[in-house]
């Protein structure tokens, strides 16, 4: 029974490990990739730097930019300037974000706007909803609160680390597309113009 | 060429601006001559050709294109309203949804109009198709089809990436583009003011071009994310990211302005 556990867990900390190993990798990648596209992407650059910096630690790290990158022309000196523009960069598109836009005021958007608001509680009185607009969010990664086994979990990791999970995820996205109209949450016809 | 290296980024604040109508101060920097913009991670987000079209090639297009006559009443977001179900005589709701017929009595006030030319890829509730407007009035196609390909060329040289991504998927299903070129649809937009929205129906990967015709003044492209203002004019070209948030600052006159674009499934109209 000890045993077993054991070797679970050496299991777990290989796949862990191999998990690690693939990200610097990719990461190293995005690095060079960066490095050909000039100094336009010197920022990428630094982004992926300093993620390495995070994952392997110091003392790694410095043995890790000598051997992978000083050879290519990344010194330690070049790799801490993109570092830090990476980290500034990053720091005033913080602020940037919590900049606001105001309203347009000219006077074409203020009849857009009241004309729209009329139709708006005409529309919310014969449906008898007070209507409200969805704030947007932005694209990116979500989390579903999907109840998975052990070995259901297991075999999800083992998806996610295969080559074709992008088309995998991509099935996925087209299944909940189908719920979506299923359930009436979005309107199967609709469908945008440039 | 001018190079601009843009370093903030205004994401997380544009991406609520989506539907909303552009304000001068939104503006930080504004682009008039021939530049090619460059975000943070390195990647071409516009390029400005000025003066890149001929003054006879884009008259011409102005004189024809000028007669779109459909208002856009399936352009909620790009109007800056929400689509709402329309109200039937009896005061019930109707099952389609679209523009307010309040806000469309402003827009054909200002005299905003909108049309499709080319083909249009499948929806779920039809095949791809030659829009009807190409059909019934195949000079408007036909007359400009030097100002087409011309407007391909410039493409194909200053966006080759770009390009070469839309040439193979175009070259798919060579009977559903534009002649030889890249394009498989033009949106012509008249007097119409857009909010800040993004063309989900173009194919990824590649850029839109745009051509303002006309008489007017203001009018210009503001690209939220980077709040960048882009002041073309007729004559002018910009080739740019369709899928990053762009609207319009109001303008006076009469303007009108051709999209020249790809649509983003129409590889599966051979299938």
């Amino acid at each position: 029974m000890k045993n077993e556990e054991q070797r679970k867990q050496s299991t777990e900390r290989a796949a862990t490990a191999e998990r690690r190993h693939d990200r610097v990798a990719e990461l190293d990648a995005r690095v060079f990739q960066g490095m050909a596209r000039g100094r336009e992407a010197n920022i990428e650059v630094g982004r992926a730097l300093n993620e390495l910096k995070k994952i392997l630690g110091h003392g790694k790290w410095l043995r890790h930019i000598a051997e992978t990158f000083a050879s290519c022309g990344i010194k330690l000196r070049s790799a801490e300037r993109y570092m830090k523009m990476a980290t500034q960069a990053d720091a005033v598109s913080k602020l940037d974000n919590l900049s606001n836009f105001k309203p347009a005021t000219d006077r074409g958007a203020q009849e857009i706007r009241s004309a729209s608001d009329r139709a708006q509680a005409e529309v919310g009185a014969a449906s008898g909803h007070k209507l409200t607009k969805a704030p947007r969010r932005a694209d990116g990664i979500y989390q579903l609160p999907l109840r998975m086994t052990g070995d259901q979990q297991n075999a999800m990791d083992v998806l996610r680390k295969l080559p074709d999970w992008p088309l995998a995820a991509k099935t996925i996205i087209a299944l909940l597309k189908r719920l979506w109209v299923k359930y009436r949450i979005v309107d199967k016809n609709a469908r945008r113009r440039p | 060429m001018k190079t601009l290296l843009l370093s903030r980024d205004y994401r997380e604040a544009a991406v609520r601006q989506e539907g909303q109508l552009a304000d001068p101060s939104h503006v930080h920097q504004t682009l008039d001559e021939d530049t090619r913009v460059i975000v943070p991670d390195g990647r071409i987000s516009a390029v400005l050709l000025c003066d890149a079209i001929p003054p006879a090639r884009h008259k011409l297009a102005y004189e024809l294109w000028r007669t779109v006559g459909e208002l856009p009443s399936n352009r909620a977001t790009a109007v800056g309203v929400p689509s709402l179900p329309r109200l039937k005589s009896d005061g019930t709701l109707g099952k389609r949804q679209g523009v307010p017929r309040k806000v469309l009595e402003i827009l054909k006030g200002q005299g905003a109009r909108h049309g499709m030319l080319g083909y249009m890829d499948a929806t779920p509730d039809q095949p791809c198709h030659k829009t009807t407007l190409s059909i019934r009035r195949p000079e408007l196609l036909d007359g400009n089809r030097p100002l087409i390909e011309l407007v391909d060329a410039l493409y194909r040289q200053h966006a080759p990436t770009f390009y070469a991504k839309q040439q193979a998927e175009v070259e798919k299903v060579p009977c559903w583009r534009l002649w030889n070129t890249v394009f498989s649809t033009i949106y012509i937009a008249k007097n119409f003011r857009t909010a800040y929205h993004t063309d989900s129906a173009n194919l990824r990967g590649a850029m839109s071009t745009i051509m303002p015709m006309g008489k007017f003044t203001g009018g210009e492209l503001i690209l939220a994310r980077w709040r960048i203002a882009i002041a073309y004019k007729p004559g002018d070209l910009l080739l740019f990211d369709p899928q990053q948030l762009h609207g319009n600052l109001p303008f006076e006159g009469e303007r009108l302005a051709a999209i020249f674009y790809c649509e983003r499934r129409i590889a599966d109209c051979g299938k």
